[in-house]
């Protein structure tokens, strides 16, 4: 009993030391060695300021940028600190209500689409944080982005291309665009920001 | 509803992730066989001065043979006292503060490798708790577990002996030539692909569209999500777990998380066929294993590939699935295959909101852990729990045949077959007991997040996931209040340390046990006879035990659903 109890109190204490301070420490070296950016936060600067990262989601609401998936996070949508989902159920009321409104709102926007809407514009992520949405989410809201931009419908088709990725290898994940980055060159091309 | 509306893409994911699992388990059992026997491996130069440092600083004879008991005390000592330190670690961080219930709840979760979250970490944890209290625990939770594996190998192993190894030895070992080496290369590799390691202040960001501001923290997650992985542990750095970008930001970081969780239980099978020389038998348990995870798999995806038909009725496109509570950048595919993954392992992690996934999509994650956790299951748990479960075949084909019942020349007798069934009867009864009580009380029905049969199936969930370890949620309840913490807190401790007594005493039993050649009258154990009997038992037992409070559930809400919408 008190062999066994000695043998713990010092593996405890030795292993503290190696796995809790010795290991994360030495990733941290390496990481931010050999990949700073990443091991950063993948950040973002425009003009000499951070204006996200390109992992995390942000909430656009203007007329002029393309509109994120909707965000359940805490008290207001892509709050980092409460990120979170809606844990709605399938059948869940307050759920269907949700995505009405949000149908509502988005048929609103966009009188010219007639058909229907892409999934991920009404159904909240696992995160509340998700950076990407659907390229048929992004080509639904091109009509009003250009017109608000007054730039032609052409050039902002070819900006979702240019910032649709792909599957790795071709099947693994899901076709997306990433709603920040895409956002950004917006304002490059419109020269709101040179 | 039919595997052949599957996309073409999805087998082909499928295919490449068995693959490489089948191609990377064999040469990694082989090297856990070896370094468990005590040979010397291409880590020896390495890890052994390390190894002989934390001996002498236990005072450890790591050769000193152990009975089931002292090994079992020795277990259950270091468990209490890294419980212990964690719980008193906890309740004093600086800020915020920790009530008493939430530190044992998380202790407990911790050091039974379970990683049931009540808590949410980004408000509730300090970074220093988070590195050096939890991630601590999920490595030597972890090794716990997989020394318990590694004494039960050897009870099997062993003829007419009466140890079962050096607890310490193993413990470190699994530590120094398992865990961190493989832990230490995964983190990089995460951080390459965006997952972050920084102690760095969190970053104010001044957003294109001014109506939106953001707070942007980060901390050591690479380190931690790597280990949180490979340990099936399960508890993320952040409350959405592998949802989060900075936990899991990319489709490829999410496929080799994956592989990581399923590495160390598919190799433990192999490293169970080197060190009792019984390949065959080692083979026969992973076929077992796959024939229950590929069709439950592919059910899940079949349910979470049909759009919600209440969504579609009012015009949303169901090409892309039951798309609420996922990333887009894993899809329906990626995260589906990864709810049942994490719930067949004991990992727990999620990566999408199960309480959001289509009621028989949630039905297969309980499934997963109501079989006991033994399809690959936690990491040294889940071999232990499928050789529970050969037991009981054994004996009951012993029985349909006649002959005293065998596994692998070592005849079960009464005291097995007692150690077998409390085994089997522990969590199923802190299932099943749990659940009761917390629908009896307020207390208990206060934690249903959703409506009807869902808010049942949230209670039932915790209890399961709790006392199977595993510590996956449906999301929605809100467990953490004194009731739950608690509750959980005691199911999640007696469903590991009980269950992990039982193994070890199985596993004296088997090693003080002499070995018979096998005559033709011996059950052959490898034979797709005996997987499938095997197969058929753990459904039976599983399915018996937990289908009527899963009909109130998932398979109620099931119903409602198709009523509502005319699923197919």
């Amino acid at each position: 009993m008190f062999k066994a109890l000695r043998a713990s109190l010092a593996l405890l204490a030795a292993f503290t030391l190696l796995l809790g301070l010795l290991y994360p420490a030495a990733v941290w070296l390496i990481a931010q060695t050999a990949f700073s950016h990443e091991a950063n936060g993948s950040l973002i600067s425009y003009q000499g300021k951070i204006i996200g990262s390109a992992l995390i989601g942000q909430n656009f609401t203007g007329e002029r940028y393309f509109w994120p998936r909707p965000s359940a996070s805490g008290e207001k949508p892509y709050a980092f600190s409460t990120a979170g989902a809606s844990n709605l159920n399938p059948a869940n009321p307050a759920l269907i209500d949700r995505v009405r409104e949000h149908i509502a709102v988005l048929s609103n926007a966009h009188e010219t689409q007639s058909g229907t809407i892409p999934a991920d514009l009404v159904t909240a992520s696992g995160s509340g944080l998700d950076p990407h949405i659907s390229p048929a989410a992004a080509l639904y809201q091109a009509g009003r982005v250009a017109t608000a931009r007054n730039i032609s419908l052409e050039r902002i088709h070819a900006l979702i291309k240019a910032h649709t990725e792909n599957k790795t290898l071709g099947m693994i994940g899901e076709r997306r665009v990433n709603v920040l980055l895409l956002n950004l060159a917006l304002d490059r091309a419109s020269g709101d920001r040179p | 509803m039919s595997f052949l509306s599957l996309p073409f893409a999805w087998w082909a994911q499928l295919a490449l992730f068995f693959v490489i699992l089948l191609v990377a388990m064999r040469p990694f059992g082989l090297y856990m066989a070896r370094v468990f026997s005590g040979e010397r491996t291409f880590l020896t130069p390495l890890m052994q001065p390390i190894e002989n440092v934390l001996y002498k600083l236990g005072r450890i004879d790591p050769h000193e043979e152990m009975d089931w008991k002292t090994y079992t005390v020795s277990v259950l000592m270091f468990s209490i006292i890294g419980g212990l330190a964690l719980f008193l670690f906890l309740l004093y961080q600086p800020f915020p503060d920790i009530s008493a219930d939430l530190a044992l709840n998380i202790a407990a979760s911790f050091v039974t490798n379970t990683n049931w979250q009540s808590y949410a970490p980004e408000t509730t944890l300090t970074t220093t708790s988070q590195m050096i209290g939890l991630a601590v625990q999920n490595f030597l939770s972890a090794a716990v577990g997989f020394a318990v594996l590694i004494a039960f190998l050897r009870g099997l192993a062993r003829d007419s002996s009466k140890t079962l190894g050096n607890f310490w030895s193993d413990l470190v070992k699994g530590v120094l030539y398992l865990l961190l080496p493989l832990s230490f290369f995964f983190a990089l590799f995460l951080v390459t692909q965006g997952v972050v390691q920084t102690f760095g202040e969190a970053s104010v960001v001044s957003p294109l569209d001014p109506t939106a501001s953001q707070i942007i923290a980060t901390g050591p997650v690479a380190s931690q999500v790597a280990i949180k992985q490979l340990g099936t542990n399960g508890g993320g750095f952040f409350t959405v777990n592998a949802a989060h970008p900075f936990e899991n930001p990319t489709p490829l970081s999410s496929f080799f998380q994956m592989l990581a969780i399923l590495l160390i239980p598919a190799a433990s099978a192999v490293c169970f066929g080197a060190m009792t020389r019984r390949h065959g038998d080692g083979r026969a348990l992973l076929w077992a294993m796959f024939l229950f995870l590929i069709p439950l798999a592919l059910v899940s995806l079949m349910a979470e590939h049909q759009a919600n038909p209440l969504l579609k009725a009012l015009g949303v496109d169901p090409a892309l699935g039951n798309m609420e509570g996922k990333e887009m950048r894993f899809g329906v595919f990626g995260s589906t295959l990864w709810a049942s993954l994490t719930t067949a392992t004991s990992s727990g992690s999620t990566n999408a909101a199960l309480d959001s996934f289509m009621p028989l999509a949630g039905l297969i994650p309980l499934l997963f852990i109501h079989f006991g956790e033994v399809v690959f299951g936690g990491i040294g748990s889940g071999l232990c729990g499928l050789f529970v479960y050969v037991f009981l075949t054994v004996f009951m084909a012993g029985l349909m045949i006649g002959r005293s019942p065998e596994y692998l020349g070592k005849k079960i007798g009464i005291f097995d077959m007692k150690m077998v069934s409390l085994i089997v009867l522990i969590p199923a009864f802190l299932t099943l007991g749990g659940t009761a009580l917390a629908v009896m009380t307020q207390a208990g029905q206060n934690g249903a997040g959703n409506p009807a049969e869902q808010g049942f199936s949230e209670i039932l969930y915790a209890l399961s996931s709790a006392s199977h370890n595993n510590g996956s949620a449906f999301g929605g309840i809100k467990s953490n209040t004194p009731f739950y913490n608690i509750l959980l807190g005691l199911c999640m401790l007696l469903g590991r340390f009980g269950v992990i007594t039982a193994f070890l005493a199985l596993a004296g039993s088997m090693a003080a046990k002499k070995s018979t050649p096998a005559s033709a009258g011996t059950l052959d154990t490898t034979s797709p006879l005996f997987i499938g009997l095997l197969v058929g038992v753990i459904a039976i037992i599983s399915v018996l035990t937990f289908i009527p409070a899963l009909s109130l559930g998932p398979v109620a809400a099931h119903f409602h659903l198709m009523a509502a919408g005319g699923l197919g």
